[in-house]
């Protein structure tokens, strides 16, 4: 059984603390059975609204990926750039209207993925970094996108954005896990060299196998402070997406809370309620639904809950009055 | 150490962006004595101010070519800990156009080394001071020094800062505005080289800090210098 987890962090950096200017870097992440969406933008520093903007993309570019997945993934790169930059662009038009301001007040650059299905879609303009989890190995995605010097890059706002817009799209089936990083936490995490990503983006990737994601949220919070700050005096932000996969024998060693997570209960009861029907359905090949409501004790309403709720997850596979699970 | 703590010893050392900064000074004659003993003090206070600060020294890099009735590399970009100040002395004509050609040679030198070591670099400054004109120099070669630094200048994304100023009441303005499209040449009050360089080292910090996503002419603000140079 696999879920798509998420955490995300951003921290202010030491420049902008001395000068009391907001942490110009955000994050966002939209989640639900079907889809996963993550964001990351990181403000230009001379707009004096670019944390606004960069919060108001990242919002809008994961409800647009989320709501028209399948339309983009069978676009060519061209036109989801002009879409998506269209769409954007207009966005920001109305709000720098309402503030009596011009949109280039909101440059900022942006990184998203999204993932259904075993597909994947990826967006970068800018600097920052996005990177992927495959076969164990990390591996860069797309990398910055500077221009000459190293105080440049590109914007949603620019002229060129366009062009300068890189779309990565394709079968996720061997991808794990996808990370997003802003161009200050890449001071430490990426070689610039090498165009390579430290072993640490796998292991922070790998905290969401074994934390809720709000212990792992967290935890890069605390790490982005402790140590990514010092190294730099940018913001810094980081969003990850990774595959979980467990067995109904994982979940059963696993705490409540990690539980609820990964199957996105409401409660203790849902939680274990939802346990004994996945292990009476893990301990038989195929089983007839009609037979689970007395093997687990519950009633036949709530069990049908239950199966629509697997079968919605894509846990199990409900078909002609069997169930069986997916591995 | 908590599980879910990074070993910082699998955190990635990037080396600092470089800036290249090339000091393109008047030595003819007519800046002997006092001028030049006190533009030798201003670059000793601009290297001292930039080896003072820790990310400035790690990141700035600091050439000084001379121009005179020829123009000289008199220091050459390394590492700033490592360089001497160099000596000055005035004397000869003003082959102006063959200092800014010479200076912007060294610039595209040392980005080609920086591209081929994989090192990150910021748009280049050139700090151009006289005070006259090109003098006993062929005009093409001051036009061309002048076509050469307007190309750079005026592209969409410019490729150099130029900072012109003039030293002194004989400078002339006009000439130099022509080798500085965007920033108006300002003039020194008296031979204030010290608090030039005061200011263009704190300049020069701003930019080693600076994060990607500012704008570069933002960082270089010359109403810092209202104080120093007089009003045109």
């Amino acid at each position: 059984m696999e879920v798509w987890k998420s955490a995300d962090a951003c921290i202010q950096g030491r420049l902008h603390e001395k000068k009391g200017v907001p942490c110009q870097d955000k994050t966002y992440t939209l989640l639900n059975n079907d889809i996963a969406v993550i964001s990351l933008a990181d403000g230009a520093s001379s707009c004096k609204y670019s944390h606004l903007g960069a919060e108001i993309i990242t919002t809008n570019i994961c409800n647009l990926i989320s709501k028209k997945f399948n339309m983009f993934f069978g676009m060519s790169k061209n036109k989801i750039a002009n879409i998506l930059i269209g769409v954007l662009t207009e966005i920001l038009n109305r709000k720098a209207k309402e503030l009596g301001i011009n949109i280039k007040e909101f440059s900022s650059t942006l990184l998203f993925v999204a993932v259904r299905n075993n597909r994947y879609i990826t967006g970068h303009i800018g600097d920052g970094v996005i990177g992927t989890l495959k076969d164990e190995k990390i591996e860069v995605l797309s990398p910055p996108d500077n221009g000459e010097f190293a105080n440049t890059t590109y914007f949603i706002t620019s002229a060129d954005a366009s062009k300068r817009f890189r779309l990565n799209s394709g079968s996720n089936s061997e991808i794990d896990g996808f990370i997003l990083i802003s161009d200050g936490t890449a001071e430490s995490l990426y070689d610039r060299r090498k165009n390579e990503l430290s072993r640490i983006s796998k292991q922070v990737l790998e905290w969401l196998d074994d934390n809720p994601s709000s212990v792992t949220k967290e935890a890069l919070r605390s790490n982005l402070e402790k140590s990514f700050k010092q190294r730099t005096m940018d913001d810094c932000s980081i969003n990850l997406l990774k595959r979980v996969n467990k067995t109904v024998e994982d979940l059963e060693l696993m705490d409540l809370a990690l539980q609820k997570e990964f199957l996105q209960s409401k409660n203790k009861i849902h939680t274990e309620n939802q346990l004994k029907v996945l292990k009476v359905i893990s301990l038989n090949q195929r089983i007839q639904t009609k037979e689970i409501p007395k093997q687990v004790g519950l009633s036949y309403k709530t069990v049908n809950k239950h199966l629509n709720d697997i079968s919605k997850k894509n846990f199990a596979t409900l078909i002609n009055g069997e169930v069986c699970i997916r591995d | 150490m908590n599980k879910l703590d990074i070993n910082e010893q699998y955190l990635i050392n990037n080396p600092s962006p470089r800036l290249p900064v090339c000091l393109v000074l008047d030595t003819s004659s007519s800046m002997s004595g006092e001028p030049i003993d006190e533009l030798k003090k201003g670059i000793k206070l601009f290297f001292d101010n930039v080896r003072a600060d820790e990310i400035a020294k790690t990141s700035a890099e600091i050439s000084v070519v001379s121009f005179a009735s020829n123009a000289e590399k008199i220091l050459g970009f390394a590492d700033i800990e490592r360089q001497e100040i160099p000596t000055l002395s005035a004397f000869g004509y003003t082959h102006m156009g063959e200092g800014v050609n010479l200076a912007l040679n060294l610039l595209e030198d040392r980005k080609e080394k920086y591209k081929d070591i994989g090192l990150a670099y910021y748009q280049p400054i050139v700090v151009l001071m006289t005070d006259g004109k090109p003098e006993d120099e062929p005009v093409n070669v001051t036009e061309g020094a002048i076509k050469r630094v307007c190309d750079l200048v005026n592209q969409q994304k410019p490729k150099l800062t130029i900072i012109p100023i003039a030293i002194g009441k004989h400078a002339d303005m006009n000439f130099l505005k022509r080798f500085s499209p965007k920033i108006p040449p300002l003039r020194l009050k008296g031979l204030n080289f010290k608090a030039f360089f005061e200011w263009l080292s704190r300049s020069t910090a701003e930019v080693t800090q600076s994060n990607p996503n500012i704008d570069y002419s933002d960082l270089i603000d010359l109403k810092d210098l209202k104080d120093i140079t007089e009003p045109l």
